[in-house]
């Protein structure tokens, strides 16, 4: 049977879809997949960064813990970095006076000086931080002995270690052939390095 | 029909319009997104350099600690830690000091108030002791090599009175200042 479509061709229904409605479903289609495929890959890139956050928050977190261990270590150090020079300073103005008045006595004559008083006063802020005085009474009136004692005291290295300087020579002549005289001899400024560190402490232990 | 296919127009020109908007969207996203991160991270790698030189750091203090550590646990043993111990250990080291010594003590007391140096408390004695000469310099070697921190400050050796020289050997009289030590 034959069918005949008798309507005007503009009222005609559309054999196939038109062109320009063929074109904008096509884009819209096309920006539809764009659209997803985009969402899908911010999607994936936001969870990769989501991670990666967590990590740096970790770090962070690492971070402030460091810097608090270091702020208390700080304090720890200053405190026993402050101990530690208290007693390196103490110990490098204490002097071993039993020594040095052991060599003294080792150097004196026993047969021609007598020794009347020893004195010793040390202070650790002057500039001058203290002497020792022995006054002494010499057999005989030769002044060439009391310059040889000068001398001997002033070589011995241990007696002498400590000491800047030594008052000049003086002397008064007393009855029966005596000479009396002082010898006092001045200490030097102390001076407190970083090389006076832990070892000294440790090898000489509390007393020595 | 012929107005269906027009709404069709429309419809799809909307779809279109709303479909670029969104993808516009998302790339501004996308953009602003990738710059905030950006600066986030550099900032990170920044820290993370930062971390480093933290962690450095305090394994260098904690070098420098076990040093100090070491010289504290040995100051301890000649400091006392605190001021009572330091009081009832002295009497009995300078007990010590006498008896090792042989000389004779006439007399021992405090040389004022405690006074601080540095981290330290520092106490002056005053003591006077009688015996030879060389017993005196034992006393004194007793003080400078004990276990405690002594530091001599002073002295004064003189001869005793005439009718004590016939004594053998020569007895001398001496006064001593010295300082113990405390921590604060």
């Amino acid at each position: 049977m034959l069918r005949i479509n008798m309507l005007p061709p503009a009222c005609r229904q559309a054999v196939g879809t038109p062109i320009s409605v063929a074109l904008m479903l096509m884009s819209a289609l096309g920006l539809g997949v764009i659209c997803v495929t985009a969402f899908l890959w911010t999607g994936s890139q936001a969870r990769a960064i989501l991670k990666e956050r967590a990590a740096f928050r970790k770090m962070q977190h690492r971070i402030d813990e460091l810097t608090r261990q270091r702020n208390d270590l700080d304090v720890t150090l200053r405190l026993s970095g402050a101990r530690r020079d208290s007693i390196l300073r103490i110990r490098k103005k204490r002097i071993l006076w039993a020594k040095k008045l052991d060599r003294l006595a080792r150097k004196t004559p026993e047969s021609s000086i007598w020794w009347r008083t020893l004195r010793m006063d040390q202070v650790d802020t002057a500039p001058v931080p203290g002497s020792l005085t022995v006054e002494c009474l010499q057999k005989g009136s030769d002044m060439a002995v009391m310059e040889e004692y000068r001398v001997a005291i002033r070589g011995d290295r241990i007696f002498w270690r400590d000491f800047a300087s030594m008052s000049p020579p003086g002397f008064k002549l007393m009855e029966g052939d005596m000479l009396s005289y002082a010898l006092t001899f001045y200490l030097k400024p102390f001076e407190v390095t970083a090389a006076d560190a832990l070892p000294h402490l440790k090898r000489n232990g509390g007393g020595q | 029909m012929i107005k269906n296919t027009g709404t069709q127009k429309r419809a799809l020109a909307a779809l279109n319009i709303i479909l670029i908007l969104l993808l516009a969207y998302i790339v501004f996203e996308i953009y602003t997104g990738n710059r905030k991160f950006g600066e986030e991270v550099a900032a990170a790698r920044a820290r993370q350099a930062d971390m480093a030189r933290l962690e450095e750091d305090v394994a260098l203090k904690n070098r420098q600690i076990e040093d100090l550590e070491e010289f504290n646990l040995h100051a301890t043993a000649i400091i006392p830690a605190d001021k009572e111990s330091t009081a009832s250990d002295f009497l009995a080291l300078y007990g010590e000091f006498v008896t090792r010594s042989g000389v004779k003590s006439s007399g021992l007391q405090s040389a004022g108030a405690p006074e601080g140096e540095g981290e330290l408390l520092r106490f002056r004695n005053r003591a006077e002791v009688t015996g030879s000469f060389e017993s005196i310099v034992k006393f004194l070697n007793a003080i400078e090599s004990s276990g405690r921190l002594f530091k001599i400050d002073g002295f004064a050796i003189k001869s005793v009175k005439p009718e004590a020289r016939r004594k053998l050997p020569p007895q001398r009289h001496c006064v001593v200042t010295f300082s113990t030590y405390a921590f604060k």
